[in-house]
């Protein structure tokens, strides 16, 4: 069952006249108890994407020009602030990339956790004060009475991290963004961090979209993965199936440049040749054409379209076989 | 805690030794002769020559500091010249107004300056922004003595809604706490301004939208109380600020402070008086800026007392 599905979103920065295309035409969905990766190097629209899809991305300077963002039967396109502030908390949860700066350094972690039940739901303190308290020991969290008194600045990043996820879904999301979350952590805590995720999700049932540069923790956290270059999405398949045969080119040289423990010690990180074009710098044709081996004339005038097949998505006129 | 305090109290001592050395350098050096002031404009040589004695101005500096410190350290700030009274007694009954007036001007910068700075972060680049924005440049700009005069003209005598000048009920208080608080309201809107911009734009404040907060809530609670933290640090250090701005004021409005009586005791060369406002200026200026660190951890978490000397 879908629980989160975006269409066609575009959206772009800036002004009128001097408007820049971001995001172009990116569409996704994710089920029940799925978590669908998006992945991409920085500044190819990942975070944009998602943010966008919630209404979270501060508009202005963006604005969504196209699409739609369908949770449940609700357009999130089409809500206004107030609808927005009873999703947000509620049926959408958020988890930010940095731990060290996403809670407000001045309240202590039990008001802004219990600001959350607070925003959207009726009850005592006491009610308040007991489900805070659960959240937190279900997030592994220790010693959770004590924390309620303690401030940001006492606790570690791994615990901060904790805190955002639960505060993120003290109300039990059926749509979790994830965006970059482990990003900011050591490995250890990445894995602590991502088998808790995994666990919450089985738990509760919720579809996460998950978004990371990082292919390593896709492989090992994530259902499906959606590929992003330059503002749209270029492949898409079971995580599975997009490592053992990436299909476009720029996928393939995504994955030849990770290192694995059996790449040789004295050999050198493949690399991509040239630079991402910046957001007002595509032209017409597919926007990695410029970088890309296979690429003839055709894909220097004409953008392929994303075309589903099998069972997974691709945008390239010449797929690697 | 209590260390901290002793080491603070040890360097506000010290700090007052400082500040009466210094005044009393410069009243010594001042071509202004106190005796011949007292005496009047008819009087005879010798009858100066007696009041310089009678005062012990005739003795050498050294001699007239540390007879005065001495005196200081068991609480006698000596007496008047002119009014012949104890300048404890003297200060002390001109101290409520001041610190009235003081009042008055924290509440004006704070209720215009925040106010003001809110708003225009809210909408930067609006009509308000640039609006307010100008308004508090006039505000930092415009001399006191001006900015006071200038409110008389049009609230007292235009508009006859204030009194003209004097002490008593609140409607005295208005403009003189106005014309004090309006430099601070004008510093505080630009301060606000900046500070909600930068905290606005902070990873904690989209989480709190993240979770569905209404927006006043972030802006009121979660930007507020962090955009107002450095603010709280200043208002210690106006009260030092108001010490000066107090002797403007309080002779342009008729307000019986102590602004007003260092005014007179420096027309008089009363220095025993002189002396007695300086170092409740000092004291005041040093627990100003106490008060303001002693209120930092209560606002900001983070804040740790420390005693300076063991830094």
């Amino acid at each position: 069952m879908t629980v989160f599905r975006v269409d066609n979103l575009a959206v772009s920065f800036g002004g009128a006249g001097r408007r820049v295309r971001v995001v172009d035409g990116v569409s996704f969905s994710v089920d029940r108890g799925e978590t669908l990766g998006l992945v991409g190097e920085s500044g190819c629209g990942k975070s944009v994407t998602v943010l966008s899809s919630v209404r979270l991305q501060p508009s202005p300077p963006s604005h969504v020009d196209t699409g739609a963002a369908w949770l449940g039967d609700t357009n999130l396109m089409g809500l206004d602030a107030k609808a927005l502030r009873n999703l947000w908390g509620s049926r959408i949860g958020v988890v930010f990339q940095d731990p060290m700066t996403s809670l407000n350094p001045v309240f202590t972690i039990g008001s802004q956790l219990r600001e959350t039940l607070a925003t959207h739901t009726r009850g005592s303190a006491a009610e308040r004060e007991e489900r805070v308290l659960a959240m937190l020991a279900r997030v592994g969290i220790n010693a959770p009475q004590r924390r309620l008194q303690q401030y940001p600045h006492e606790l570690s990043g791994g615990l901060r991290q904790r805190v955002l996820i639960a505060m993120a879904l003290m109300l039990r999301p059926e749509l979790l963004i994830a965006d970059e979350p482990t990003t900011a952590l050591d490995v250890t805590l990445q894995a602590q961090i991502l088998t808790l995720l995994r666990e919450l999700r089985d738990e509760f049932g919720m579809g996460i979209v998950f978004v990371t540069h990082d292919l390593g923790v896709v492989a090992q956290f994530c259902d499906r993965v959606a590929v992003m270059y330059a503002g749209r999405i270029v492949e898409s398949a079971r995580v599975g199936e997009l490592f053992r045969a990436p299909r476009h080119p720029y996928t393939r040289a995504l994955l030849a440049s990770t290192p694995t423990l059996e790449s040789p010690k004295d050999q050198l990180l493949a690399t991509i040749e040239g630079m991402v074009p910046s957001p007002g710098q595509r032209g017409t044709g597919c926007s990695f054409a410029p970088r890309c081996g296979q690429a003839s004339s055709r894909c220097r005038e004409e953008a392929p379209q994303l075309i589903e097949a099998d069972g997974r998505s691709l945008a390239c006129f010449h797929p690697v076989s | 805690m209590i260390r901290y305090l002793l080491g603070r109290l040890g360097q506000a001592a010290l700090l007052l030794v400082g500040v009466s050395f210094i005044t009393f350098v410069l009243l010594y050096i001042l071509p202004a002769d106190p005796a011949r002031q007292l005496a009047g404009r008819s009087a005879t040589p010798e009858t100066v020559e007696a009041i310089r004695v009678q005062l012990g101005l005739d003795r050498p500096f050294h001699e007239q500091y540390t007879r005065y410190l001495g005196n200081l350290v068991q609480g006698d700030l000596g007496r008047s010249y002119a009014q012949k009274t104890e300048v404890t007694e003297v200060v002390a009954a001109r101290l409520p107004p001041t610190l009235l007036l003081m009042a008055g001007a924290i509440v004006v910068e704070l209720a215009i300056g925040l106010t003001i700075g809110v708003l225009a972060a809210l909408r930067p680049g609006s009509r308000f922004d640039h609006g307010a924005m100008i308004l508090s440049f006039v505000g930092v700009s415009t001399p006191q003595f001006v900015a006071g005069i200038l409110m008389l003209y049009v609230f007292s005598v235009q508009l006859d809604w204030f009194p003209v000048g004097g002490y008593g009920t609140w409607r005295h208080l208005v403009l003189p706490a106005l014309t004090l608080g309006l430099l601070g309201a004008g510093w505080y809107s630009r301060m606000m301004r900046s500070a909600m911009l930068d905290v606005m734009a902070r990873d904690f404040v989209r989480t709190a939208r993240a979770k569905g907060v209404s927006e006043w809530r972030v802006v009121l609670v979660h930007a507020f109380r962090n955009a107002v933290l450095p603010i709280v640090a200043m208002i210690g250090i106006d009260i030092g600020l108001f010490m000066s701005g107090a002797v403007i004021v309080e002779s342009v409005f008729g307000w019986p402070g102590i602004g007003q009586l260092a005014w007179q005791a420096i027309q008089q060369v009363d220095i025993p008086i002189i002396m007695g406002v300086t170092l409740v200026a000092a004291v005041a200026i040093v627990l100003g800026n106490l008060l303001a660190d002693l209120v930092a951890p209560f606002m900001d978490p983070r804040v740790r007392l420390r005693t300076p000397t063991n830094r």
